[in-house]
């Protein structure tokens, strides 16, 4: 891999299909948790190649789960949640990418290229539904923080494998939003799916 | 082994390799950052396995976000709303709610249908009910015979929770208006239950909330009586959920707990108090208690449950111990403490991701804004709750005086105990008995907090001065009649602990990689951390694991009685019965708990409610 690859995602990215999805007719508004900031529209790039906005193409009107990890994980960590939230998937069967949708999204996008995410997504046989996501540094750190994913000691905090315990889920259109330990069990997590939906 | 299996061991391969090798952070950061997809170094340098510090968006009251400003002392503070029996106190009179089977003519109240959500939790979480048979979940002391299951509900109520508005301060851009709240009963805090040993009631919740909320918050509810000695069904569990559209019945046989130990009604000696009742949705219990969902409850004594005619609490300030009370409660009042944040345009701000917990620069008294109080020249008991989300507090008064502390958590203690100043943290109740008799009419006092806290992880430790304002009592020259209360030299007695312990435990609070747990684990549905056999006695060592944060520790059903602090022994104050822990940065906590009558699931969690949502919670059983 080429170095140049891992920077300057914006720049360096090749020209790849744009099949975000058209919101631009959407009469609602932006749920209030949007404009306030907690579910900010940073641009990200997804292991299938595609090109998204956070909250108008990923979460907007949707029921999604989403969390952080980092291919590099410390004490295996990102992986085991990986697992984990395999196992959900299939426990959550056809509604994956039909009205529930994952996404784990890299907070190490320098390393963690398309090309990276899409191995590691192959490698737990990842089903549709579910997308990685790497971006830009700033941006990523900006959705983290506005998850609340932070450790108020700068120590822990700079260790980015202190971030990856929680996933946040929700639901836009009802404006609904919890968190899950992704090391909880997978029917504990598939559970959260049921408070979701009226 | 398939392709993610083998995707973690190599994993775990690598991460024993760096450990063997006795690489650091720095000598990776040196060589590059690992491609476990690859499972080769990839050859990136200068590449950190750390990010830049970032700021929480946790934001600071009164400095990172400011609500507008409010007059002080221009709102008088609202009584909680005194609730009622159901119209005639019939049980037929109770709504049948919406959905499912109605209960005709013949299917009385406490007949569990389709109605009731506990039908529905069931159909969605089968584990509920094979782990607790619908027979006991539609009430395990009513109509069941034996000495536990004929408690049978002498008093009926139904409540609502429902959307409305609610002014917070006039002074506020939505003015007389106000903006949507939700509460039971459509008040905030909601009505204030007055009920007796020996005589078991019942409540029948309707869940009239939208599927819209208020930008936070859930519309599925499970209302927890705290800190009452109910059976599981009926304690507000948080898995057990009250769907919109229905309802859910509960049912509070008001026995002391030793029921089985003592016959009757139980040890009176273990009386509760001041209770309050609030939403535990899980993972929602934070937004939803913020949205308003809570309100008081108090339990007087069952007439003449003590032989001595000058012992016992009874609502009758002529009878027993004589504590202020007055006609129709009159001087026994309930006082809902609760801090909100605004945002600039004065609407409601819940800070909905920030995992310290969440404070405001507003603080409520029974939901209005720096309220003032007209008294008159006697006794007062004043029941306090703190209703969080996350301050922890510290009273003082503005004029010096002491507060004459009768109960901590809403269990009298066996002496009153002057201070100066006490500390209050999320979810206790202090009963203090206030005589302004002792001054003349237009004196003003001013009860104020002296505690400085800057997030939701706790108090710094430091004093503020003067400190925030939070109510104003006006002493008045209104007629009261004559005051019979007293402030009596001793009060309930403590029942003994003599019974050995059968096992102990330890708890661990801890903050785990960016979660809250206990013992090193999230919160599991699928987990009862403890099963122990009703009657028995454990000691508990309650550990908060480090950081700078406070853990309120809260432990369902029968209360506990602390035997050390930091292996210090207790100050009066702290040394009754009690129901949440003060748990410091770094401190212990040993302290002695009994199982008695009921059986079932309950939990036992951190009480700064957004800890709580975020998994600091075990279930634990009696079985």
């Amino acid at each position: 891999m080429d170095r140049r690859s891992f920077l300057g995602l914006g720049l360096a990215a090749p020209a790849l299909s744009v099949p975000g999805r058209s919101l631009a007719a959407t009469e609602r508004p932006r749920s209030r948790a949007a404009q306030a900031g907690y579910l900010p529209n940073i641009p990200l790039l997804a292991h299938t190649g595609e090109r998204f906005r956070f909250y108008d193409d990923l979460i907007r009107e949707r029921t999604v789960l989403f969390n952080f990890f980092l291919v590099s994980c410390s004490e295996g960590r990102c992986p085991l949640a990986t697992a984990k939230l395999r196992a959900v998937q299939d426990l959550l069967g056809e509604r994956m990418g039909r009205d529930v949708f994952f996404y784990s999204i890299s907070l190490q996008p320098e390393v963690d290229t398309r090309q990276v995410l899409k191995e590691y997504a192959e490698a737990f046989d990842v089903k549709p539904g579910w997308l990685f996501l790497t971006g830009k540094k700033a941006d990523i750190e900006l959705l983290r923080r506005s998850q609340g994913f932070v450790d108020n000691d700068p120590e822990r905090d700079k260790d980015l494998s202190n971030h990856v315990g929680m996933a946040r889920y929700g639901n836009d259109r009802l404006e609904r939003w919890g968190a899950v330990s992704v090391n909880s069990e997978a029917e504990n997590i598939a559970s959260t799916f049921k408070w979701l939906t009226s | 082994m398939n392709s993610h299996e083998k995707l973690i061991q190599r994993t775990m391969d690598l991460q024993r390799e760096i450990t063997r090798e006795g690489l650091t952070r720095r000598d990776l950061l040196k060589m590059g950052m690992l491609s476990l997809s690859s499972g080769l170094l990839l050859p990136i340098p200068g590449l950190s396995l750390r990010a830049a510090r970032a700021d929480a968006i946790c934001p600071e009251p009164g400095k990172d976000l400011f609500s507008p400003p409010t007059r002080p002392w221009t709102v008088e503070l609202p009584r909680l709303v005194e609730k009622q029996v159901v119209p005639g106190n019939d049980p037929s009179s109770c709504d049948v709610g919406y959905g499912g089977a109605l209960p005709g003519p013949g299917v009385p109240v406490g007949t569990m249908t389709g109605g009731d959500s506990k039908f529905r939790c069931c159909e969605e979480f089968p584990e509920l009910h094979n782990a607790t048979p619908y027979a006991e979940l539609d009430h395990q002391a009513w109509g069941k015979g034996g000495r536990l299951g004929n408690f049978a509900p002498q008093k009926f109520y139904e409540m609502r929770a429902k959307q409305f508005n609610h002014v917070w301060h006039p002074d506020l851009p939505a003015g007389n208006s106000g903006q949507p709240a939700w509460g039971f009963d459509s008040v905030v805090p909601g009505p204030m239950f007055r009920t007796r040993y020996g005589e078991p009631h019942f409540v029948r919740i309707h869940n009239d909330l939208p599927a819209q909320n208020l930008g936070f918050g859930i519309n599925q509810i499970s209302t927890h009586m705290h800190n009452l000695h109910s059976p599981s069904e009926s304690d507000g569990n948080p898995l057990f959920v009250n769907y919109s559209g229905h309802y859910y019945d509960y049912h509070y046989p008001n026995v002391y707990a030793g029921v089985n130990q003592y016959g009757g009604i139980g040890n009176p000696n273990e009386a509760l108090g001041t209770l309050w009742y609030h939403d535990h949705k899980l993972d929602f219990t934070s937004q939803n208690v913020y949205a308003g969902l809570a309100g008081m409850n108090c339990i007087y004594d069952a007439h003449g449950i003590y032989a001595d005619p000058n012992m016992g609490d009874y609502g009758d300030e002529t009878k027993g111990w004589r504590l202020p009370c007055g006609d129709n409660y009159e001087f026994d009042v309930g006082l809902v403490f609760h801090d909100r944040q605004f945002d600039p345009n004065g609407v409601d701000f819940f800070p909905l991701t920030c995992l310290d917990g969440a404070i405001g620069d507003k603080m409520t008294v029974n939901g209005k804004i720096q309220p003032f109080m007209p008294v008159k020249r006697r006794k007062y008991r004043f029941r306090m709750l703190n209703m969080g989300p996350s301050r922890s507090y510290d009273w003082f008064l503005s004029n010096g005086a002491s507060f004459v502390v009768i109960a901590n958590d809403g269990n009298l203690l066996p002496a009153p105990v002057v201070v100066k100043n006490f500390k209050q943290t999320v979810a206790e109740r202090f009963d203090v008995i206030m005589d302004f008799s002792l001054y003349p009419a237009g004196t003003q006092i001013v009860l104020v907090n002296r505690a400085e806290q800057k997030s939701g992880r706790g108090p710094t430790g430091n004093l503020i001065s003067p400190g925030f304002q939070v109510l104003k009592f006006v002493v008045t020259s209104d007629a009261f009649g004559v005051d019979e209360s007293r402030i009596p030299a001793k009060l309930r007695p403590l029942p003994d602990i003599k019974q050995p312990i059968s096992r102990s435990r330890s708890w661990e609070f801890k903050r785990n990689g960016g979660e809250w747990t206990v013992n090193g684990l999230p919160y599991n549905r699928n987990v009862i951390s403890a099963e122990i056999p009703e009657g028995s006695a454990e000691r508990w060592t309650i550990i908060n694991g480090g950081g700078s944060w406070q853990h309120p520790v809260h432990i369902h059903y029968e209360e506990h009685r602390m035997l050390t602090y930091n292996r210090r022994t207790l100050p009066p104050i702290e040394g009754g019965r009690k129901d949440v822990i003060r748990l410091d940065a770094n401190a212990t906590a040993e302290i002695y708990m009994r199982f008695r009558d009921f059986k079932g699931i309950y939990p036992m969690h951190c009480h700064n409610v957004v800890h709580e949502d975020h998994a600091m919670m075990v279930m634990w059983k009696i079985v």
